[in-house]
């Protein structure tokens, strides 16, 4: 079997890399005597691809890159590094790699080209299971749609690409009033720009009724969020979890790149690189700011994504003393420095540079202003506080209560949303709006027997090793 | 071809660079091989050389020297102005192959390159110089 060969990587991102490539398909090199004696052996292993890093002192990865292409010049050769000062991609580029990954920034992207890799490397054809946020009968997508046989282990395509999706093939993937199905892994960046593309038109349509836009729209975002917050077996683990939240993380930065904030986005990676999206409240934030403000219509959803990614940038600028206490543990002058944060989260993002716009601007100032007056820095209240503001400090408040903490009770959504209400520091009609986002959950089984039958009168099935489904997600 | 008595002269900043050509040259029959890890260092070992250096095989891009550089003061030094000089690179640049023709150089192979080629080009290098095949 080709091997990957990872050389001079730092030790945690190769441990995170054998997450994705087994371990008998590695080849770790991980001295410098090693590497030189590999070069003389000249790799005598085939070789599917190269990952390499910076933790040689003596040999640069311009020179692993150059060396290793003399040997084989047709070699998949990749970067990735830690460390931003290392990162001149140009160079690299000329040097013969491939594609850079900054860690952890780049976490997702490297994930998914470590399953193309291993894919491509095994033979494997791996899958990811995919939850639609509104699909409907007559919808035509661009890549193909399997359902998982789990009494004979395999995945039966159900619905080949660019054919008109019929009703009984979509009552087929209905499951407890969602459809639910599992994608090709090369074809899921598809499916999150389907979703995306979806849901953004649909908000912007103006050719149905705000009322009707809503109603759609917060189905389709109640789809997503109790997919995410599902107790269905495959999902009630945290790597589960994760996979969804890695899914539903993908979905809104598309919103981010189709709502023209790309330019603020990789400013903001520049200057913060993994503080900022290595965290992963952060993420979290930005996932439930984005899909709040779609249900509620209150900001542009790509907007409100980036402002969940960088509402805490002033935080940074605090003293290191006060930067990781709880604001209940802080002096009272330590507070003063604390609250001004919103504010100089804002200043941060003014010296980025780029166009920000307003809904983004409010949501960060105010994201810890509270309708009685209690927030800051400014002390507003009531109809003082834009919906951007409240919806981003609901977010917070939400991922907090239901984010797993040792020590701590991890609330279900709606347990959250209550207590939240019952503060009384936010506009009662958002919660309320937000709560029916998890409420008329069905209980149905899975229709495994609809699957089976399905399988009959379907030709195409490929067959799966059980212990090769969806790599789990970081 | 080239001798096995040949002196040459490699010249690159990246060891296992130097190792890689040094194993192409010795594929060649050329096992009179000398290293260098920049222009200054190749310039003092040529300046040092009690016989000429009949073949220098240079990187580009180096460190306190460029490849360039070090032609240019081979291609203006009486004594070593005739020495073949072949420049290695990593890119592909139209500019940059004009001005290495222009500062005299005799060949440049554009990397990663494999053993055919560099054989054809150090060949071709020694037909020209020689006018002879082989």
């Amino acid at each position: 079997m080709a091997k990957v060969v990872v050389v001079g990587v730092e030790t945690n991102i190769s441990d995170w890399i054998e997450k994705y490539i087994p371990k008998e398909q590695l080849m770790l090199v991980s001295t410098e005597e090693a590497f030189n004696g590999a070069i003389d052996g000249q790799l005598n292993e085939e070789i599917s691809a190269v990952i390499c890093g910076t933790e040689f002192s003596e040999i640069s990865a311009n020179e692993i890159a150059q060396s290793l292409r003399m040997l084989n010049g047709s070699l998949e050769i990749y970067f990735v590094s830690s460390k931003q000062e290392k990162f001149d991609t140009t160079q690299l580029g000329k040097d013969g790699i491939k594609t850079c990954f900054l860690f952890p920034l780049d976490e997702d992207r490297m994930a998914e080209e470590l399953v193309r890799i291993r894919s491509k490397t095994t033979g494997e054809r791996l899958f990811q299971t995919v939850c639609f946020a509104d699909l409907a009968p007559g919808e035509t997508l661009d890549f193909d749609i399997f359902l998982y046989m789990p009494a004979n282990k395999k995945y039966l395509k159900l619905v080949k690409k660019e054919n008109s999706l019929s009703s009984s093939q979509y009552q087929r993937m209905t499951v407890n009033n969602r459809q639910k199905a599992h994608v090709l892994l090369s074809d899921v960046s598809k499916f999150y720009d389907f979703t995306a593309k979806h849901l953004l038109s649909v908000n912007s349509d103006s050719k149905i009724s705000e009322t009707e836009k809503r109603e759609q729209l917060k189905k389709s975002v109640r789809v997503l969020l109790t997919d995410l917050f599902s107790a269905s077996e495959d999902l009630a683990t945290l790597s589960g979890r994760r996979s969804t939240m890695a899914n539903a993380k993908q979905i809104v930065r598309k919103f981010i790149e189709k709502s023209g904030q790309v330019d603020i986005k990789n400013a903001i990676n520049a200057q913060v690189g993994e503080q900022n999206n290595g965290d992963a409240h952060l993420t979290n934030l930005s996932v439930y700011a984005s899909l709040f403000s779609l249900a509620l219509g209150i900001g542009e959803p790509g907007n409100m994504a980036i402002a969940g990614l960088v509402h805490d940038l002033g935080k940074d600028l605090l003293p290191t003393q006060i930067k990781h206490k709880f604001p209940e543990n802080m002096t009272s002058s330590e507070l003063l420095e604390y609250e001004k944060h919103p504010h100089e989260s804002v200043q941060a993002l003014k010296r980025l540079n780029v166009p920000l716009t307003d809904d983004i601007i409010k949501a960060v100032s105010q994201h810890h202003e509270r309708i009685d007056g209690s927030g800051f820095p400014m002390k507003l209240s009531g109809r003082y506080i834009s919906g951007e503001g409240q919806i981003l400090g609901i977010a917070d408040q939400f991922d907090h209560l239901t984010s797993t903490v040792e020590g701590r009770r991890t609330f279900s959504p709606l347990e959250a949303l209550e207590r939240i209400e019952q503060t009384g520091k936010f506009d009662g009609g958002y919660i309320k709006d937000l709560k029916d986002l998890f409420i008329d959950k069905e209980e149905n089984s899975e229709g495994s027997q609809d699957i089976q039958q399905t399988a009959a009168t379907h030709k195409e099935v490929i067959d799966v090793e059980s212990s090769k489904k969806e790599p789990k997600a970081s | 071809m080239f001798a096995s008595t040949t002196k040459v002269l490699i010249v690159d900043d990246m060891s296992t660079m130097r190792k890689l050509v040094l194993k192409a040259c010795n594929q060649l029959g050329l096992v009179n091989v000398e290293q260098a890890e920049d222009g200054v260092k190749a310039w003092e070992k040529i300046a040092a050389s009690p016989e000429p250096f009949g073949l220098i095989i240079s990187d580009w891009n180096m460190p306190n020297c460029t490849g360039i550089d070090l032609l240019k003061r081979v291609r203006s030094t009486a004594n070593t102005k005739d020495t073949p000089f072949v420049l290695l690179t990593a890119e592909r640049d139209t500019a940059q192959v004009k001005e290495a023709v222009e500062a005299g150089v005799d060949n440049y192979i554009v990397k990663p390159f494999n053993q055919e080629t560099f054989a054809e080009k150090i060949g071709t290098v020694f037909q020209k110089r020689f006018g002879k095949t082989g």
